[in-house]
């Protein structure tokens, strides 16, 4: 069964590496996986997109137009992406930066955090996609929490030992909404 | 089981060539090869016995290939498009004097001042005849990341016993894609198949310097290699296609992506499946000959590109056989999507 996820935002907000991160975790938990990115030059600020595939079985398209879920970093993303969620699929929204009275949908779920005000919070809007990240995997349950959390200590752990306090913080943070999140719905 | 890696096209196809033995590598960056001269770039210069050079252009990169691999080196080069046009003349020599080297094709779109995105614009330049004089490259065509990785890791033993040049086609979807995959163990370079024919190996000369009597026998061997490869060495996988009543024939991501279209048309009972060549020279004509015209009513053949290249050797291997052959591509920068593919088939159905 393939499960999918679209993430997109500004380049810099740190889609790629939270896709890439995602893809990671799929593998710790032995699925199968694609990380596609539709290639541009987003390093320079515009738009930033990744699909993320999971299955337990090969994956033939990498690049599907309709997806299971979508992460919406900022409002261009939104407005592009909302169109490619699967009926009874799940619309992530960072609330900070997208208003409620967007939503243009009733046959899918849409759920908020305020990933880039919580991220102020913590000091770093670098950590907006950390926050993202835990929020899906915990929300969605499409790539297990722990996996995720695995990852990132492995891949700041190792690279940037000095975000890793920050980062933890920031991971727990996107739990916690999500735990939230799936009382109220 | 060693837990599998998660990796780039690009940057496994690198990592599985320096695991295969390759101790030379030049190439010039192009948008979508950049990463495997970036990779290899940041790794090779400090590995024992290995030397990476960027080159000052591709011309000069396919033939500092010749020089490496002609003193024994197992060598290497990626480009894309363009740089494949400019290393004809380097790739027909390195053909005729039977020099091994591996040339990676990371495909643009269309002819010219081309588009990077996916495409499979080179299939005729790769298959057809590498530069002039009409010899062949034996020309790989993965699909997925691990098959990237598993057949640059064969690319080296093959152009090493076939001494040839191995092309191997990837495009921008497959270069920059991301999945797991299990690597092959690096091999000792010390203990790689000898090459009694370089200029290491034999110093007394050898066919690099074949001289204008033994000219007429190297063509001949040549063209008695290319026979042995058509009827030996051709490829193909086959997708549920037991009972298939249509037949895709598609290579490299588009087929990849196919396969979703052909999953989903079965769940429905459809009867649809797959040719998917994975060697693209030789082509792989009997899976196409031996089809039953009883059960097969169609051939779809796809490609992303203008004009179609692939489809011309899916029909030549379809000739006389009793089965409607149609095709649907898009080329340019643009590609087939999945939507695309199930709606052609739903046609066809």
């Amino acid at each position: 069964m393939e499960k999918s996820v679209l993430m997109g935002g500004f380049g810099g907000q740190g889609v790629q590496t939270c896709g890439k991160l995602l893809i990671k975790a799929a593998n710790e938990e032995d699925k199968i996986a694609t990380f596609y990115s539709e290639y541009g030059g987003v390093m320079r600020g515009g738009t930033s997109n990744c699909t993320i595939i999971t299955s337990d079985e090969e994956i033939g398209a990498p690049n599907i137009k309709i997806v299971n879920n979508v992460v919406a970093f900022n409002i261009p993303s939104f407005n592009k992406f909302e169109p490619r969620v699967l009926p009874g699929g799940t619309m992530v929204v960072n609330s900070t930066l997208i208003d409620k009275e967007m939503y243009k949908r009733d046959d899918i779920t849409y759920v908020e955090i305020p990933a880039t005000e919580l991220s102020q919070q913590l000091g770093s809007s670098k950590v907006l996609n950390i926050i993202l990240l835990a929020f899906f995997c915990e929300y969605t349950e499409m790539i297990s929490t722990d996996a995720a959390r695995k990852i990132v200590a492995e891949e700041f752990g190792n690279k940037r030992p000095e975000l890793m306090e920050l980062n933890t913080k920031a991971f727990d943070i996107g739990v916690e909404w999500a735990v939230k999140a799936k009382k109220n719905n | 089981m060693a837990k599998k890696v998660v990796m780039q096209g690009n940057e496994a196809l690198a990592e599985s060539a320096l695991r295969a033995g390759c101790s030379f590598f030049a190439g010039y960056p192009i948008t979508p090869q950049t990463e495997i001269t970036e990779y290899l770039a940041g790794k090779m210069n400090d590995m024992p016995g290995r030397v990476f050079i960027q080159g000052e252009s591709e011309l000069a990169s396919i033939n500092m290939v010749f020089g490496a691999s002609a003193t024994g080196a197992r060598s290497m080069t990626a480009t894309s498009g363009q740089g494949i046009s400019l290393m004809q003349e380097g790739m027909s020599l390195l053909s005729e004097t039977g020099v091994p080297a591996v040339v990676v094709d990371v495909q643009r779109g269309g002819p010219g001042n081309n588009d990077t995105n996916p495409s499979q614009a080179d299939y005729n330049i790769l298959t057809k005849s590498v530069g002039h004089g009409g010899a062949h490259a034996f020309v790989l065509a993965p699909s997925t990341v691990q098959e990237t990785a598993d057949m640059v890791y064969e690319a080296f033993d093959i152009a090493d016993e076939q001494r040839c040049v191995v092309a191997i086609m990837i495009d921008g979807m497959l270069g920059h894609l991301m999945e797991a995959i299990e690597l092959m163990p690096y091999r000792d370079l010390s203990e790689l198949p000898p090459r009694p024919y370089t200029e290491k190996g034999n110093p007394a000369g050898n066919r690099l310097q074949a001289g204008w009597d033994n000219l007429e026998q190297v063509g001949k061997d040549l063209e008695s290699k290319y026979e042995m490869w058509e009827k030996e060495m051709a490829k193909a996988e086959h997708f549920m296609t037991e009972d298939a009543e249509v037949i895709v024939a598609a290579w490299g991501t588009v087929a990849r992506t196919t396969k979703t279209a052909i999953r989903k048309l079965r769940a429905e009972g459809k009867k649809v499946g797959l040719i998917r060549p994975k060697t693209l020279y030789p082509f792989p004509q009997e899976p196409f000959a031996n089809l039953d015209e009883k059960q097969v009513k169609h051939i779809l053949s796809l490609e992303n590109s203008y004009p179609v290249q692939f489809y011309n050797d899916v029909k030549a291997s379809l000739a006389g056989k009793k089965i409607a052959l149609s095709k649907k591509n898009r080329g340019m920068g643009y590609e087939l999507s999945l939507e695309e593919i199930e709606e052609e088939l739903r046609r066809l159905l």
